[in-house]
């Protein structure tokens, strides 16, 4: 009587777990992925018109258009990637070069002045 | 992982995709799929434009100008879009006094104006629906679209990689085992017949709206200036009103000019500041075609008619405009026209079977557990599916039987077709709430109904019934007729199979 009570606690715990990171999967997948996809839209954006000299409105518009195929496997991904903090991770790491790239100074980095 | 594995979670993806957004596609499916033939319903709605092959070339300044000075007035711009195979009529668009959009035709055989027909028809109600849902409140309805969009998309390739066995389920039909079993099977069927067209028609209907769905991309290439990306991509010209007046040098030698330069024929002039000393005419060539829509245009100056800007699509852009027009398709191809229809109704089948596979699963135990779920939902596929098609034929009613002229009530008429759409399309949700799946069989009859009541209307207010549309050789408005009846036939077998399948239990 009492284990069986205490495997029901224990087995309403795991449901609490298993709905939060699902819930925390759906919102990383959905929204992360986005914000995620944006960031590497503008970082590709910038480093086409930087690295190979393309024209801006030209940049702009490649990296736009691959923006959506990048966001359908981000999100394809977030659903599938067993590692919950792996995903969290990795979706945070490309916000982060977005920033990295706004803030740094980019005449500093001697690939841009190369092609500068 | 949501499931139990690779496979497990995608089929959990696929089916709480399909569940939340279903409904959402199905209105956006049903809707393209009928602006296929936009002009086409647009011949059967305003029946003065219902008019021969128009003339090849014609005069613009005669014709059109003087209309244009008269009725837009002071407006910041009007535009003159040439007839075409589909268009018979000039339009002349210009926002009124209160800023809003308005059109009006022109007959382009000796420059009368068609009186207005008080509707937005399908190319301004249908349409901009299909798009936006007419939530423009802060572009709503354009993220929603774009929601949509990418669930589909996920639906697709999550789709493929739950049902492995492809090729043996593609030619699996069997529509007399159990309902159940025949709704997947179509389900499945419908879904790999138009896989390729379904994953295009969503990718470039995202791909049209790239500047909505990542605006600060622009921004940050362009900072403070996002104008400037448009004219280096697509080639917009501006300047500023100078306040002193002068007169509109010839439309007529600009299009001349433009047609030379590109031996093609322009299909659209639209003059900003009209009688301003920096008015400037924008001349747009046609892509009637080729698939891509091109962003050629020259720009001239208003008053003396030199040239400002001579714009030419440029590779990278023309690879969106090419996404753009494999979605509007613009270009003039009969059959491509009827494939786009039947690949938009086979997404529609496809995302309606999916979620009656859906609710036809879970209704049984859901009712034993008292879980509103499936009832809910059972309620927006009703809705979605035979409501939105009462919806349209509600609008199509409304605008042949509602009064030409309602200047007593101080209406807009237009508006007035537009809420009878949006009216009776809430009614069928209110209907479907109380009804459950049982509202299939009430709403069937009644697209049975209305159907005929249109191609009935039509006959009454124009005198063009199908014998005399078809000698008349009106084509669009015979194939309108037409196509409302087999609607009608089908909605009728639908509702008879269903009847008959509840009585067998």
């Amino acid at each position: 009587m009492h284990s069986a009570a205490k495997q029901g606690r224990q087995q309403h715990q795991m449901d609490w777990r298993h709905h939060a990171s699902l819930a925390l999967r759906v919102l990383a997948g959905i929204g992360g992925g986005f914000a995620c996809t944006v960031a590497l839209v503008s970082v590709s954006a910038r480093l086409l018109v930087q690295l190979i000299g393309l024209a801006s409105h030209e940049a702009v518009l490649i990296a736009c258009m691959l923006g959506f195929v990048i966001y359908l496997g981000l999100l394809l991904w977030a659903f599938v990637e067993p590692r919950l903090w792996r995903l969290c991770l990795l979706l945070l790491l490309g916000i982060a070069s977005d920033l990295a790239l706004q803030l740094g100074p980019p005449a500093s980095l001697p690939l841009i002045t190369g092609a500068g | 992982m949501p499931g139990d594995g690779f496979r497990a979670s995608l089929s959990w993806l696929h089916t709480w995709a399909g569940v939340l957004l279903g409904g959402l596609l199905l209105a956006v499916f049903w809707s393209g799929s009928l602006v296929v033939f936009d002009r086409e319903i647009d011949r059967w709605m305003l029946p003065s434009t219902r008019l021969g092959s128009p003339p090849v070339d014609l005069s613009l300044d005669r014709l059109v100008v003087p209309h244009a000075q008269r009725l837009a007035g002071t407006a910041a711009r009007w535009s003159i879009t040439l007839p075409s195979e589909r268009t018979p009529v000039i339009q002349l668009e210009f926002p009124n006094a209160e800023g809003v959009s308005t059109r009006r035709f022109i007959d382009p055989a000796n420059g009368e104006l068609l009186p207005d027909h008080g509707s937005w028809a399908a190319t301004g109600f249908l349409f901009p629906f299909h798009y936006s849902l007419h939530l423009r409140w802060r572009n709503v309805g354009y993220w929603l679209l774009g929601i949509a969009g990418m669930g589909m998309l996920l639906l697709l390739v999550s789709g493929v990689v739950i049902h492995r066995k492809i090729i043996r389920e593609f030619f699996t039909f069997r529509p007399h085992k159990s309902t159940q079993r025949a709704t997947l099977d179509l389900h499945n069927l419908t879904g790999v017949v138009a896989l390729p067209f379904h994953f295009l028609i969503s990718l470039s209907g995202l791909i049209i709206f790239f500047a909505i769905y990542f605006p600060t991309v622009i921004e940050r290439i362009y900072p403070r200036n996002s104008a400037a990306f448009s004219t280096e991509a697509f080639g917009n010209y501006t300047r500023q009103p100078s306040a002193e007046p002068a007169t509109l040098a010839s439309l007529d030698a600009m299009r001349d000019r433009a047609r030379e330069a590109w031996g093609d024929e322009p299909y659209m002039l639209r003059v900003w500041h009209p009688g301003d000393a920096q008015a400037y005419v924008e001349v747009r060539r046609s892509f009637a075609r080729q698939v891509t829509m091109n962003v050629d245009r020259m720009t001239f100056d208003g008053s003396s008619g030199a040239l400002l800007l001579d714009h030419r699509t440029g590779p990278v852009a023309a690879i969106q405009r090419f996404f753009s027009g494999l979605h509007f398709v613009q270009f003039e191809h009969w059959t491509l026209r009827w494939l786009y229809f039947l690949g938009g109704l086979s997404g529609w089948v496809m995302i309606a079977t999916g979620l009656l596979f859906w609710t036809g699963a879970r209704r049984a135990r859901h009712q034993r557990h008292g879980h509103t779920g499936a009832h809910l939902l059972d309620a927006i596929c009703v809705c979605s599916c035979s409501g939105l098609i009462l919806a349209t034929l509600g609008f199509f009613i409304a605008n042949r039987a509602l009064p030409a002229d309602l200047g007593r009530f101080e209406i807009d008429r237009a508006a007035l077709e537009g809420w009878a759409f949006f009216l009776i399309w809430a009614s069928t949700l209110v209907h479907a709430l109380i009804r459950g799946a049982g509202a299939w069989h009430g709403q069937l009859l009644a697209i049975g109904g209305a159907a005929p009541t249109a191609v009935l209307l039509n006959w009454l207010t124009t005198g063009d019934h199908l014998l005399h549309s078809l000698q008349q050789g009106r084509d669009a408005v015979a194939g309108m007729d037409l196509l409302l009846m087999l609607l009608a036939l089908l909605a009728l077998a639908t509702a008879r199979r269903l009847n008959r399948g509840i009585a067998n239990g």
